[in-house]
């Protein structure tokens, strides 16, 4: 289970890399945070604090909504003004 | 119950990172974290797996309505860069296994490890780690006030 948490991060890693629009980023950001979070539970359970790990999976995973909220509320943003979400768009928004 | 819930979670995780439909793939990483949820279920973190899913169906739902404001598909990569990031991923796998594995052998099976219950959870997060709650806390805040000024409407001078 630990290899499949790692192997969730790095389809992430995968997805953010390879994609080009902002959701699909996003979809990347959300698999790693789910497979971090999936780290934490196994190895907390496994060396007997399972308090410990279930709490920083949850603080991880938190994190990773958060994160998907904002980049959701970016894109919105993005569409409104550029009607396009791709992430290349991103840096016209600085002029 | 644990296997068949990891090898589902590998096989949508697949689908939802690597599929050009964007709705078929936000499909996969609903189903993806359900089995997560599943795994957690049966590794006794009742209150994560109740989280997992509710906050999966939420973000489903969110991901669906972006997806069918924006547009459903998404042009195919330049394959250098699929192959760059395929390579990035394989190489994060195996650095972060590589220093999993120098954890060293303290690991057992969680059959014989009682799971905590969400009392002894809560006192744990209020007394050992109660500045890391507040800091989460600050963060979220952040984030709702963050989201409120981003997607605000446009402000038109007259």
């Amino acid at each position: 289970m630990m290899l499949l948490g790692i192997a969730l991060g790095g389809l992430g890693l995968v997805s953010i890399l390879c994609r080009r629009s902002l959701m699909g980023a996003l979809i990347g950001i959300y698999l790693s945070s789910l497979g971090s979070s999936m780290l934490f539970v196994w190895v907390g359970v496994t060396s007997g604090s399972a308090v410990r790990g279930f709490v920083f999976a949850l603080f991880i995973f938190l994190c990773g909504i958060a994160q998907v909220a904002v980049g959701c509320s970016l894109a919105l943003r993005l569409f409104y003004l550029r009607q396009d979400i791709e992430i290349d768009t991103l840096k016209s928004l600085r002029h | 119950m644990i296997e068949i819930c990891g090898a589902l979670v590998f096989v949508f995780a697949v689908g939802a990172a690597l599929m050009t439909q964007l709705r078929g793939a936000i499909i996969c990483l609903w189903l993806c974290s359900l089995s997560v949820s599943g795994m957690f279920l049966s590794l006794g973190a009742e209150y994560l797996a109740v989280l997992v899913g509710l906050l999966a169906t939420l973000l489903a739902t969110v991901f669906v309505f972006h997806t069918e404001l924006f547009g459903r598909r998404e042009r195919v990569p330049n394959w250098l860069i699929a192959v760059i990031a395929f390579i990035v991923g394989d190489a994060f796998v195996v650095v972060v296994w590589s220093c999993v594995h120098t954890l060293g052998t303290g690991f057992h099976t969680p059959v014989a490890v009682q799971a905590p219950s969400l009392v002894e959870i809560g006192k744990y997060l209020v007394t050992e780690q109660f500045l890391s709650l507040q800091i989460m806390a600050i963060i979220m805040l952040t984030v709702i006030v963050g989201l409120g000024v981003i997607s605000r409407p446009e402000v038109r001078k007259k």
